[in-house]
């Protein structure tokens, strides 16, 4: 056989292997935060390894994908900035400023628009048009906001919140106009971390309704149940009680001894980390039975999973790890080595 | 700078306490998490802040609720007006400092992890 016959061959078996390949490959990655570096991790779930970083992102807070997988956004504390991220490139396309000092960030569902909570001054939402990639407006919140989501029915933006007269406001997305707020100050002499909202997850009704938001506060080592429907807080589950020498010093948890909680793609199971004791706790949906209870890295801070619902992420603020657990044995069946101090985390199906 | 405040005469004392505290047996419990590791390396932390006056006021301050060896991470962007920002959403949120123990941590944060004027 000839040179030119060889390459002749080589030719046609790539262009049969590319033939073979759907159009436009899809990748799953859980995007892993660092919030004391400028690193984000990406972890195949195939494989349970970090495969890659995206680099410029300092005190990175919090994370989005656009819906079609084109792009991820990151909030930067130090540099106050949204930075966009082309998922072909891995690489900072724009870095867009903020009104203030971000925390955490979510996006529509329709990918027009991300929402930035503002935790410093008077707060608010700092609203993203992501098609000329500036922020092109402000929505008042009365309070410095912590976390924000946009419902699994993209119908209302929802904002967890510190200092505020409620600090839990549901706002219409159309409207942009609040909904629904809950949740006064109990004690303000104790200062507003005492009243603030920590992380929220949904659950959902058959027609993709919102069904319950499920609530971590401060200085409560469980959940609150809110339906959405009547607006009203409608159960409060405390996590299992934890032995004295088993917790974790009361100044290293941030007046949050459960943060970071979840609902599984199959809506069948809802996940809480302790920051108390280096654990996450698992409750079948929607009866709300304690499932399992699985030990994990020092300070698990948030929970993201595999879209099939087989895995559960949760990332390890102070072992500079992410748990991987698995959902029907509720045991956790890898840790994976990321940046420093790993908080929020999401999940990602990129172009 | 004046250091007259209450907190201040206290800061002794209070150092003290946090010295006893991370060798007493609560602190050496072996929990799954590692509760004494994670306290050691809070204390390892306020150690190796930087010297200068309002480290203490600093550590203490904040060290209530964070881990202080974050405070690198913020190197070199924000200037003092931010700093201050970000200390008066802590005293919102509970940190216990008067208006000059706020502008002495401030300056403290400033003067450590600040954004330096761009030289001439």
């Amino acid at each position: 056989m000839t040179i030119a016959m060889k390459k002749t061959r080589l030719v046609s078996a790539m262009l049969l292997l590319a033939c073979t390949l759907p159009a436009s490959a899809q990748q799953v990655r859980i995007v892993q935060t660092n919030s004391r570096a400028d690193v984000i991790s990406l972890i195949d779930p195939a494989t349970q390894t970090v495969v890659g970083e995206i680099k410029g992102v300092p005190v990175n807070h919090g994370a989005a994908a656009a819906p079609d997988g084109s792009r991820l956004y990151f909030s930067s504390e130090a540099k106050m900035t949204l930075d966009v991220v082309d998922t072909s490139t891995f690489s900072i396309i724009k870095e867009i400023p903020l009104s203030a000092r971000p925390n955490n960030i979510t996006i529509g569902k329709d990918g027009r628009y991300v929402y930035v909570g503002i935790m410093q001054g008077e707060g608010g939402l700092d609203v993203i048009d992501t098609q000329t990639m500036t922020n092109v407006r402000h929505i008042d919140t009365d309070a410095r906001v912590h976390n924000v989501y946009v419902t699994p029915d993209g119908r209302h933006v929802v904002a967890g919140m510190f200092g505020g007269s409620n600090n839990l406001a549901v706002f219409d997305v159309g409207t942009e106009k609040l909904a629904f707020a809950l949740y006064p100050p109990r004690d303000v002499s104790a200062g507003d971390a005492l009243d603030g909202i920590r992380p929220v997850t949904f659950d959902t009704n058959a027609d993709g309704s919102t069904r319950n938001i499920y609530v971590e506060l401060s200085d409560f080592h469980g959940f609150t149940v809110v339906d959405f429907a009547t607006q009203k807080e409608i159960g409060r589950i405390e996590l299992p009680s934890i032995p004295a020498d088993q917790r974790v010093p009361e100044g290293t948890y941030n007046r949050a001894p459960a943060h970071g909680i979840g609902v599984t793609p199959d809506g069948k199971s809802l996940w809480v980390c302790s920051r108390l004791n280096g654990h996450v706790y698992g409750y079948s949906l929607p009866d709300l039975k304690l499932i399992g209870s699985v030990p994990v890295g020092s300070h698990p801070d948030w929970i993201t999973f595999s879209p099939d619902s087989r895995f559960a992420y949760a990332a390890n603020g102070d072992s500079d790890d992410v748990s991987v657990i698995d959902i029907q044995t509720a045991k956790e069946i890898k840790r994976i080595p990321v940046g420093e101090a790993p908080k929020r985390n999401i999940t990602a199906v990129l172009k | 700078m004046p250091h007259t405040g209450p907190f201040h005469q206290c800061l002794p004392a209070l150092l003290a306490l946090l010295v006893i505290a991370s060798s007493c047996s609560a602190f050496a419990a072996e929990a799954p998490s590692d509760p004494k590791a994670i306290a050691n390396r809070r204390f390892d932390a306020m150690a190796q802040l930087p010297a200068g006056e309002g480290k203490d006021l600093t550590a203490i301050a904040c060290s209530r609720c964070h881990d202080l060896a974050g405070l690198a991470a913020y190197k070199g962007y924000w200037s003092r007006a931010q700093w201050l920002a970000m200390v008066e959403s802590m005293v919102k949120n509970g940190a216990v400092l008067d208006a000059a123990q706020m502008n002495l941590v401030t300056d403290y944060l400033n003067n450590n992890y600040g954004r330096q004027p761009a030289s001439q």
